[in-house]
């Protein structure tokens, strides 16, 4: 019904289009020109709403035509963007959108623009539980896993065809599972992949771990661990790891390690209890597997927590030119997850220099709050991204109206931020460009 | 408590009319002291066997007798029987108006008990709707279904018997629209007695209070009470019933009530209710292996894993009428069900082997005396301990497809509803005293106190799982209840008002463990909570004219926050030791007028409502966590109104109510318009329903009955996620709602024997009560109902 009706839309509005051209059209006497075969590019952005009633926030995705729509006015879903079931993750591959939903939908969704630039459900699939990380591989492949808090059995890695927007395999493996010996004092754990990197022929995957019970106990903090498997075949090479920092990645983000221009990679690990560990030993830090390379460099750590304008990170993402963007939480001390709140003043942004070890706070943007936060959207060396200001939401309620989103732009050159567009909403989750 | 409106008047019975030459018609209406009329009073006459009827819906009757003088029987349930002397002439209809006085001691054991005439007159000025159920006992609906037919209720079923529903008066839902069962919070009762499986054969009436509720209900109402009356009528009775239907739906009924020559006293109320509710649903998507849509949809899928049960048995013996109680009763409650669970709310994957039950067992005391101080002091008094057990059985990692395939999921440890397997029970404790004290000063003033505690004591267990379960420490929580309320009669009845308070007191306590903390002495937290609120309020009536009279009602109210919505489950759920209780203003201003012109008779009834409410309680994610939250403050505005028509043995009801349901912060202070004072989604906004029918009687034997009626609802359409937000054309719509059922009773041997057919739904139309959830299509019930009575 729905797809009758866009394309009924569709036609009326190449119906007008075309009246409309042909209309201005000075000396064609009313022929009708074909337009050019041009391809659309567009903005499209995961946006979480307000909540209204009892209800949570309501999520939609939305298309904008134009960067300027990132950088000046209002984003808004009033009367437009398509509706979306539950809390949900956003990723893309080549030109398509996906979202998937978390708790209340099941359903993988994938989005391009059709012929007329108009914003589309090309596929969808369902899957068993969650899929909890994210990559690129391509622009062909999106790489999803399935991943529990508990329990003892193997990942779920779907190869997503990014063209189709269709499931293709599904390939199990256990990365790192400890099985323990089924006792309480020994459940076994497993691991949270936080990060996936294709380099080469060769699949990086850097991951922490739960108790295998269920209780959301983080063990095994003492280190950072990356699995390398061969790819295509998704047959593991080898484990990696390094004592000098704690386990990479942190839950909700896909960003755990990247790639730089010249094939390095590099990690970051939080040590944060507000952000789902429940123990740390060891310094937030960067550590570094260089091009080639299948472990750690030796020579390379940044100690983030003891560096200058440094502390721990929540979340990191690489920019280019050897810079990386950061969150580092403020205070540590506001309990288990406590930084996962959709309000509060949470983090400050900063420019990592991830070659000279340097560290600038990026001026123009507040101390806010972004919960979980899809792949970084860059354009021209510029960063767009959604943050939240204002108090944190008291147990009451209170604070709520204190709130405030906007688009922020980030030069990170010289680590400036400008003030872009108003959301109406919570946040973006996630900005993407997409080509018919 | 006097009924001001009757609803379904199908239901209700008609006029006798006897074919003979040389007779005179007697009509007249029944009233009661305040002129209201009394409908289904008995009118015999004394000199005549086998002539009598009843009176109709607005009290009258109409009776053809032979030339002559006789005396007039009349009689209804809590009124004193009264004689009255006629002479029917040839030529010209006499015409009588009787009014019958209360029997204040008969009523007491008919309703709620101590009413005085203030008292009872006071009810009358709430904006209430009383279901009658005399004529429903035969018929194969449930309660639910029944009031729907009221205006400002709403209630969106998930599925078939026994599915859990949403119950919406004026706006408000959920537990802000409190239960009682006699009186008693249906919380007591637990899952196993509800609206959508008491069978109507065991209700006497239904009273249903909006937004404004009297002391005696003692709860925190924020939006209203619906109070379930079961059988009072105090003659010695046996009905038997059995119903069998579509969805291989069985429901059977066993009532009975023997008073001994000592004042000894036993009643049994039991039923039996079991469905398997595999009705087909359409639009059913078609994935292949990996889980991709192949686009394909399917229609006729049989809903495989929906089965219900239920049973209930009730006994109540003790004495009446001694001189040291009026009444002393103890009783025994044993109840028990079973429910497949077939999908979440959202239905696009559905469940194969997840079920919940429940068991409950329940002692009971009951106290009353009427007669203290010189007849001035009435005093009721309640006592019950329940033991409540409510169980999710959740063992099973497979993940069906809506074909009843399934596959073994890899990781053993999910559930199909739950993240884990799990065996989660949990047991409550409760203890529940009610005490009612009316003081009558004279006709005209009377003083009520009522007094509530229910205590309730949750222990959560889950004998599937090794690590930390929800409510492994016990809650308490142990809520309070006063009430106090002045009622005043006056201007010769034209005017009646009850002004009252409440005083709410709740506490909770508990022990929360936090797992996350590394520091041991912060680990256990002693929680302790205490709530204080002082609620007020008033209902008036005023007659202006005999045929029609205005009402207007207001409370401050307050919803308390339960214990685990302030303390927690102790894992996942997370306190909020700050959370405020939800407030409501209500307010009401109706009018009801009602005219004869022969055999004609209208009655129009009207209300506008008003619900200003703040700090719903919402829950909320935090990463892994969730906790409740203060969040909207709603306001609901809107007006229902109801036209009764009567024609002969005919009938025609129409009632339609709008609302508008805001959230006055809603898109914080984002600074446009478009977000302010947004309409609150999926929530149904325009509804109502109309009914038309007959009821006929001596068709194919003396005092035999047949009854026919068609119902028809409608819910306009409504979006799932928001009016405003989201293009038009790709908002989720939950689709426009019109449904039809045709219902044939017939009754013979003055109703002893009955037998009732009803189609549901039978146009077959897809229905949506929520997103996605289709209703049952079309369905067939048949119903036998054996009663006798002294």
């Amino acid at each position: 019904m729905k797809t009758i009706q866009r394309i009924k839309n569709v036609i009326l509005l190449l119906a007008i289009i075309t009246l409309t051209i042909s209309c201005n059209s000075d000396d064609n006497g009313g022929t009708i020109i074909d337009p050019e075969p041009t391809t659309i590019s567009k903005y499209v952005v995961g946006f979480q709403a307000f909540p209204v009633g009892q209800a949570s926030p309501a999520e939609y995705i939305l298309d904008l035509p134009s960067l300027e729509s990132l950088t000046t006015g209002e984003i808004s879903v009033e009367g437009q963007g398509i509706p979306l079931r539950g809390w949900r993750f956003f990723h893309s591959a080549g030109n398509t959108v996906f979202t998937a939903g978390y708790s209340d939908d099941d359903k993988c969704i994938a989005y391009q623009l059709d012929e007329n630039g108009a914003l589309t459900e090309k596929a969808n699939f369902a899957f068993q539980s969650t899929l909890d990380n994210y990559a690129a591989l391509d622009d062909d492949t999106l790489l999803a896993v399935e991943l529990t808090y508990g329990g003892l059995s193997d990942k779920r890695f779907h190869f997503i065809n990014a063209k189709t927007g269709l499931l293709e395999k599904i390939v199990e493996h256990p990365i790192d599972i400890d099985m323990g010996s089924g006792t309480v004092e020994d459940p076994g754990s497993i691991p949270w992949v936080t990060g996936m990197i294709l380099r080469d022929n060769k699949l990086f995957v850097s991951y922490h771990k739960w108790l295998a019970d269920g209780s959301y106990i983080t063990p095994d903090v003492d280190r950072a661990y990356v699995a390398i498997f061969q790819y295509p075949e998704m047959e593991l090479e080898k484990i990696i790891e390094d004592d000098r920092t704690s386990p990479i990645g942190v839950n909700g983000h896909s960003t755990g390690i990247e790639k730089t221009e010249n094939g390095d990679i590099y990690s970051f690990s939080t040590s944060a209890l507000s952000a789902g560990f429940t123990a740390a030993s060891k310094p937030s830090g960067i550590l570094r597997i260089n091009n080639g390379a299948t472990e750690f460099d030796t020579n390379y750590f940044f100690n983030v927590e003891e560096a200058t304008n440094g502390g721990k990170l929540f979340w990191m993402d690489y920019v280019g030119n050897g810079k990386a963007i950061a969150r580092i939480i403020v205070d540590d001390n506001i309990g288990a997850w406590g930084v996962f709140k959709e309000q509060g003043e949470f983090f400050k942004l900063v420019v990592i220099d991830l070659i000279n070890k340097e560290i600038k706070d990026v001026s123009g943007i507040p101390i806010h709050a972004n919960r979980y936060t899809s792949p970084m959207f860059v354009e021209d060396g510029k960063v767009y991204l959604s943050a939240r200001t204002g108090p944190a939401i008291g147990n009451n309620g209170e604070n709520a109206d204190l709130g405030e989103t906007h688009v922020y732009i980030v030069d990170t050159e010289t680590a400036t931020a400008t003030k872009g567009a108003k959301v109406l909403g919570l946040a973006l989750k996630g900005v993407f460009k997409i080509s018919n | 408590m006097v009924i001001l409106k009757r609803k379904n008047s199908v239901f209700l019975l008609f006029l006798v009319t006897l074919f003979c030459q040389g007779q005179g018609i007697i009509q007249g209406i029944i009233v009661d002291q305040n002129a209201h009329p009394i409908s289904g009073a008995s009118v015999s006459v004394v000199e005549l066997k086998n002539i009598g009827t009843s009176s109709d819906i607005d009290g009258e009757f109409k009776l053809r007798i032979p030339n002559g003088s006789y005396t007039l029987e009349t009689s209804y349930i809590g009124f004193q029987t009264l004689l009255y002397s006629i002479t029917v002439g040839s030529s010209a209809e006499t015409n009588v108006h009787i009014i019958l006085k209360e029997n204040i001691e008969e009523l007491n054991d008919v309703i709620i008990k101590s009413k005085t005439v203030a008292q009872k007159t006071k009810e009358k000025a709430f904006e209430v709707e009383i279901i009658e159920t005399k004529g429903l006992k035969n018929s194969s609906i449930d309660i639910n279904a029944v009031l729907t037919t009221i205006p400002g209720v709403n209630i969106r079923q998930r599925g078939g018997l026994g599915a859990a529903f949403d119950f919406s008066l004026n706006g408000l839902s959920g537990k802000q629209v409190k239960f009682f069962i006699d009186g008693i919070p249906l919380e007591n009762f637990g899952s196993s007695l509800s609206l959508n499986n008491f069978p109507a054969t065991l209700v006497e009436r239904a009273e249903v209070y909006k937004g404004v509720v009297p002391i005696y209900l003692g709860a925190d109402a924020l939006g209203g009470a619906i109070n379930i009356i079961t059988n009072k009528r105090k003659v010695d009775f046996l009905d038997a019933s059995y119903d069998v239907g579509s969805f291989n739906t069985h429901r059977a009924t066993i009532n009975g009530q023997y008073y001994g020559k000592k004042g000894w006293m036993f009643q049994l109320s039991s039923f039996y209710n079991h469905s398997d509710n595999n009705y087909t649903i359409d639009d059913i998507e078609v994935r292949d292996e990996l889980g991709n849509d192949t686009g394909i949809r399917r229609d006729n899928v049989e809903r495989f894993h929906d089965a219900y049960n239920s049973q209930m048995v009730r006994l109540q013996t003790g004495f009446v009428d001694k001189s040291y109680a009026d009444r002393l009763l103890v009783g025994f409650t044993a109840s028990a069900n079973e429910n497949e669970i077939q999908h979440p709310i959202d239905p696009q994957n559905p469940f194969g082997e997840v079920f919940s039950e429940n068991n409950i067992i329940s002692g009971s005391i009951e106290f009353e005396k009427n007669n203290l101080f010189k007849e001035k002091l009435k005093l009721k008094i309640y006592g019950s301990i329940t033991q409540n057990n409510e169980r999710v059985v959740d063992t099973s990692s497979r993940k069906y497809d809506w074909f009843g395939n399934f596959i073994e999921r890899g990781d053993q440890t999910l559930g199909e509803f739950e993240a884990s397997k799990t065996l989660f029970e949990f047991k409550d404790n409760l203890h529940l005293i009610n005490a009612l004290a009316t003081y009558t000063f004279n006709e005209s003033h009377s003083l009520s106190f009522n007094y509530t505690k229910n205590y309730i004591r949750r222990k959560g267990e889950d004998v599937a799982r090794i690590g930390r379960i929800a409510f492994q420490d016990p809650h308490i929580v142990n809520k309070n209840i006063l009430g106090l309320s002045y009622d005043i009669n006056l201007l010769e009845d034209r005017w009646n008002t009850s002004i009252f308070s409440k005083g709410y007191v709740l506490n909770s306590e508990g022990i929360v463990e936090d797992l996350f903390t590394n520091i041991e002495e912060e680990r256990f937290t002693q929680f302790e909570n205490n709530f204080e609120e002082l609620g007020y309020g008033f209902a008036t009536t005023y007659k202006v004219l005999d045929n029609f009279q205005i009402k207007s009602s207001f409370e401050r109210t307050f919803r308390i926050p339960e214990g685990y919505e302030v303390l927690g489950d102790g894992f996942l759920l997370k306190s909020n030791p700050t959370l405020l209780p939800e407030e409501s203003y209500n307010a009401n201003l109706g009018a009801l007028f009602n005219t004869a012109i022969n055999d004609f008779k209208l009655q129009i009834d009207t209300n506008l409502f008003f619900r200003a409410s703040e700090n719903f309680i919402a829950i909320r994610s935090e990463g892994i966590f969730s906790r409740f939250y203060n969040t909207a403050d709603a306001r609901s505005t809107g007006v229902e109104g109801e036209i009764k028509i009567l024609y002969d043995s005919f009938f025609l009801n129409l009632n339609a109510t709008y609302q508008n349901i805001v959230d006055r912060n809603a898109g914080q202070n984002a600074g446009v318009t478009f977000l302010r004072n947004q309409r609150i989604a999926n929530i149904p906004y325009l509804f109502g329903n109309a009914n038309i029918g007959g009821r006929f009687e001596n068709i194919f034997s003396l005092k035999d009955q047949v009854n026919v009626s068609w119902s028809t609802y409608y819910v306009h359409d409504y979006p799932l996620t928001s009016f405003v937000e989201g293009n038009p054309e790709d908002r989720d719509i939950i689709p426009e709602q019109i449904s039809h059922n045709l219902e044939l009773g017939y009754s013979f041997k003055d109703g002893r024997y009955n037998i009732s057919a009803l189609a549901r739904n039978i146009t077959d139309a897809k229905i949506f009560d929520n997103f996605e959830i289709q209703q049952p299509g079309r369905a067939f019930y048949i119903k036998l109902r054996y009663y006798i009575s002294n």
